[in-house]
């Protein structure tokens, strides 16, 4: 008997409002939220523009302790997946059954870089006092704490781990939890992934290779995915949260099903950590490899939720890819790119934009791509520009694509799809 | 369980170890089989200011025989072991990447602190000089996926990738995810993990774990379940393994080197050492029902060995519990207490010493260890000679993940199987 | 800030940044392309970053690695 992965919740933090509704209603609305970096003094930065959470963590619902002793990254993991805990209402369930599977890009970066600039007294120290490090400054060093913090609000004794693959992080640890499932080494997993890397030493870092979008005169159309006068991802932070179940326990229990966790599969360039070849082999391929495992034809998907991140090589990249996979339908198959609203979160994004695509299965809606304005030849594919559109989806594809050459994809489906 | 699940247990064909105590298998093992003490003053952190001086440095390991001179200005440390261990590893498998279908061969590893050494750099430069000064290579240097990355594209295996930081444990689970890959049809999987901890920023960062040994003596710095176990020696190293499809395997006549016939994982909460006494317990009993088995078959166990009075008990308590009156008789040891603890990749060269002891009968001793507190047959001095068929590999990490790992001499009959 | 730079020092200013070997003679070749040298695109903003902090190159001054080293000899300040 096949043992396949049913959401049965879904908690999001992201920049434009917390939780599901606000995430959902901002992504329909075509509004950006993206804006100047409040979050240190970007003075001096090429890129000073990112999409910021109005996050605080008191009013989110987390104590004393918690503040004190979680990363910014933590506390977003922790409000989701409270969140999403709270919608799949899984009850009382076997402990050693319930598993977590996070991911994280960059982790602790932010604890990091604030305890480096104390110990150091401001870089001025190679060897570092580390009797000016925080108590929690451990925590920092491996995200392993990420996927321990939501596992004790949930209490599970399961497998537990951070998946950590870079920007497709997102993607990957929901994909690696639904094969917890899959291969029966857990019922329930709470899958998600979470970031919060809008810090100097970040920012700067994707400064020097051009990867950020330097618009700083106008924040908010600066992520242009698949527009011509693109000019690179903006920075986004934030996290999202799936309950994951085995879909005959949540059958029994009688639980709201969202979606179905199909596919998931996971392909390599082998070619540059940061270049993506001109033909987007690998990703169709992962894709493709999804889908079979999804028992799921090219021709059923309703919607690609693309990584869309901004960048030249990538939308292009993304293109090609797209039109491998789908062949003389591509054209028909509408592919949008939330980052063009929220930016690019890096390890969380994958998660979140799952969660976008739940959203999109249950409602019948497929996002849109804000800003784009002037079509790029090289992208000519329908990227359903500024207006959210309405259509009965049975299955939607979301893809990824990281430093590494890392190409992810996941395919959602109806729930009652047999 | 999933039906693909009988009868294709992944087999180990090829491992790379770069150790404090041997740089390749042919150093490895006969340093590990003689009990050779490898921890020593840390000579990379001069001066130390730390409380913890006594470490396993991985000594006479230059990059430039290892890793292309264009990658080593590109990459960390830990970076330059994993790739100096694929190479090994694909080396000692005598698999070439190249005869393999295209998108059948990837790469996982475990992590847990990264590039640190390279991140402290840049993030100097930054806090010092300004963020002009940040390099283009901190963006894929410093990250956990850097490894996977980069022995993706070094090897052209355009297969799978993913990176687990799951604590110390995750350097067992990646051997669980990569055999979800080979039970959906990939042939081949480089396995393991690599950390190089040992600038001022990561030892600042460990040093809060309270988990570190503070003894100045190399002798006695680690001296896991005896009266004296007052923490561990943290380490620097890594290893990689092929592990293939069993019948690919066999396809292409490759040597066998052991079976990879079951996992289990789970998790007991940070800093509760008291409650992983359960989950090992627990993993172990689920890794042997994978691989078909019972405790009965249990012929040696490599231990976890945190060296922490309170972790040392749970183990012991978990042995007891798992064998019965038989823990008391099964060789049980802990080889890593001569080179100390190298966080994610400490689990995988306990692996690969696992395989080591199959192929050769013999379990290694623990060295520096004279007495044992507890009611265990604990290997010390001389290795024991023992008709070796099934072990068992336990690991626990920091943050509360408990794994077990059963390997099986390839001449065994094949009953399971992950 | 000193701005003169020889084929030579640019060389080795290149392998420091890259860790590719580069000569001074590769260096002024027309027909050589920094793809060709086996130095990429993360390698050439790292060396552009680092001659427009030290040595006088525009802020705005690009190169990619289709085009030749004697490119980015021909913007450093003085010899256009």
């Amino acid at each position: 008997m096949t043992r396949r992965v049913a959401v049965t919740g879904l908690g999001v933090v992201a920049p434009g409002g917390i939780g599901t509704k606000a995430f959902w209603e901002l992504i329909t609305s075509g509004r950006t939220a993206t804006r100047p970096i409040t979050l240190f003094d970007p003075d001096g930065f090429r890129s000073r523009i990112a999409a910021e959470c109005d996050f605080d963590p008191v009013h989110a619902g987390l104590t004393t302790a918690e503040i004190t002793r979680m990363d910014r990254y933590v506390q977003f993991a922790s409000v989701a997946a409270d969140e999403a805990w709270r919608q799949a209402q899984v009850g009382v369930t076997d402990p050693w059954r319930l598993g977590v599977c996070m991911g994280s890009a960059v982790g602790g970066t932010t604890l990091l870089e604030q305890d480096y600039v104390a110990t150091s007294q401001r870089g001025q120290q190679w060897v570092v006092d580390a009797g000016a490090a925080s108590p929690f400054l451990h925590c920092a060093l491996s995200p392993a704490t990420l996927a321990a913090e939501v596992a004790d609000r949930v209490g599970a004794c399961g497998p537990v781990r951070t998946v950590s693959s870079g920007c497709t992080a997102g993607l990957d640890a929901v994909g690696h939890g639904a094969r917890l499932i899959e291969d029966g080494q857990a019922d329930v997993v709470v899958a998600g992934a979470s970031e919060s890397p809008i810090s100097p030493i970040t920012v700067a870092c994707f400064d020097a290779i051009r990867a950020t979008s330097a618009r700083n005169d106008d924040p908010a159309h600066a992520a242009r995915p698949f527009d011509r006068d693109r000019d690179g991802f903006v920075l986004g932070e934030g996290a999202a949260v799936l309950v994951l179940e085995e879909l005959d326990h949540a059958r029994r229990r009688g639980a709201e099903v969202l979606a179905q966790v199909a596919g998931f599969a996971t392909r390599s360039n082998a070619h540059h950590m940061t270049g993506l070849t001109t033909e987007g082999v690998e990703m169709a391929e992962a894709a493709r490899r999804a889908l079979d495992h999804a028992r799921v034809a090219p021709d059923e998907i309703g919607y690609v939720n693309a990584h869309g991140s901004g960048t030249r090589q990538n939308d292009r990249h993304e293109t090609a890819a797209f039109h491998r996979l789908l062949g003389e339908r591509a054209h028909q198959v509408p592919v949008s790119s939330i980052k063009s609203m929220i930016g690019h979160s890096l390890g969380a994004i994958g998660s979140i934009e799952l969660a976008a695509c739940a959203l999109a299965l249950v409602h019948g809606v497929v996002p849109p791509t804000a800003n784009l304005e002037t079509p790029d030849p090289e992208c000519d594919l329908d990227y359903v520009p500024h207006t959210a559109r309405e259509r009965r989806l049975d299955v939607v594809l979301s893809v990824g694509s990281g430093f590494g050459g890392f190409q992810s994809a996941v395919v959602l489906t109806r729930p009652e799809r047999s | 369980m999933s039906p693909a699940r009988t009868g294709s247990a992944p087999v180990v064909t090829g491992v790379g170890v770069i150790a404090p105590n041997g740089l390749g298998v042919g150093e490895f093992w006969p340093a590990v089989r003689d009990g050779h003490l490898a921890l020593a003053p840390i000579g990379r952190l001069e001066p130390n200011p730390y409380p913890v001086t006594v470490a396993g440095e991985v000594t006479g390991f230059e990059p430039a025989g290892w890793v292309e001179p264009r990658i080593t200005v590109q990459t960390d440390r830990f970076t330059h072991f994993a790739l100096a261990a694929a190479d090994l590893a694909l080396r000692d498998a005598a698999l070439d990447p190249a005869a393999v279908e295209p998108f059948e061969f990837g790469v996982m590893t475990a992590g847990y602190s990264g590039g640190v050494e390279f991140g402290q750099r840049e993030i100097e430069r930054l806090w010092r000089h300004g963020p002009e000064h940040v390099g283009p290579y901190q963006s894929i240097a410093w990250f956990y996926a850097a490894c996977s990355g980069q022995v993706s594209i070094g090897n052209g295996l355009r297969g799978p990738s993913g990176v687990l930081v799951a604590d110390e444990a995750g350097g067992l689970d990646i051997f669980a995810a990569a055999g979800g890959e080979l039970r959906r049809g990939v042939r081949a999987m480089l396995v393991g993990g690599a950390e190089a901890p040992f600038c001022p920023y990561a030892m600042c960062c460990q040093l809060g774990l309270g988990l570190l040994s503070t003894s100045g003596d190399p002798a006695t710095a680690y001296q896991p379940f005896t009266k004296r176990a007052g923490g561990f020696a943290p380490a620097e190293g890594g290893a990689m393994l092929v592990v293939e499809n069993a019948g690919a395997a066999h396809r292409r006549g490759a040597t066998v080197q052991a079976v990879v016939a079951g996992h289990g994982a789970t998790y007991t909460g940070r800093r509760r050492f008291d409650r992983s006494a359960q989950g090992l317990l627990r993993a172990a009993a689920g890794a042997l029902a994978e691989a078909g088995l019972t405790p009965d078959d249990v012929d040696a166990v490599f231990l976890d060995a945190m060296a922490d009075p309170l972790a040392d008990a749970a183990e012991a308590e978990a042995l007891r519990l798992l064998l019965g009156e038989r823990a008391s008789r099964v060789p049980v040891t802990a080889p890593k207490a001569g080179y100390g603890r190298s966080y994610s990749a400490a689990a995988v060269l306990d692996v690969a010493t696992a395989v080591l002891a199959l192929e050769h009968g013999l379990v290694p001793p623990t060295p520096g260890v004279r007495e044992c507190r507890f009611d265990l047959d604990l290997v010390i001095g001389a290795a024991r000679p023992v008709d070796l068929r099934t072990v068992l590999v336990l690991s626990r990490g920091v943050y509360g993940g408990n794994s077990a790992l059963v390997l099986r001499h390839p001449e065994s009959p094949i009953s399971g199987g992950m | 800030m000193d701005t003169r730079l020889s084929p030579d020092d640019l060389a080795a200013l290149i392998s420091r940044c890259t860790g590719v070997p580069v000569t001074g003679e590769q260096i002024t070749d027309p027909d050589r392309t920094f793809d060709d040298l086996g130095v990429d695109s993360l390698g050439l903003m790292g060396v552009l970053a680092e001659l427009q902090r030290e040595h006088g190159v525009s802020k705005n001054a690009d190169l990619r690695p289709h085009q030749s080293p004697r490119e980015l000899l021909a913007l450093l300040p003085g010899r256009a």
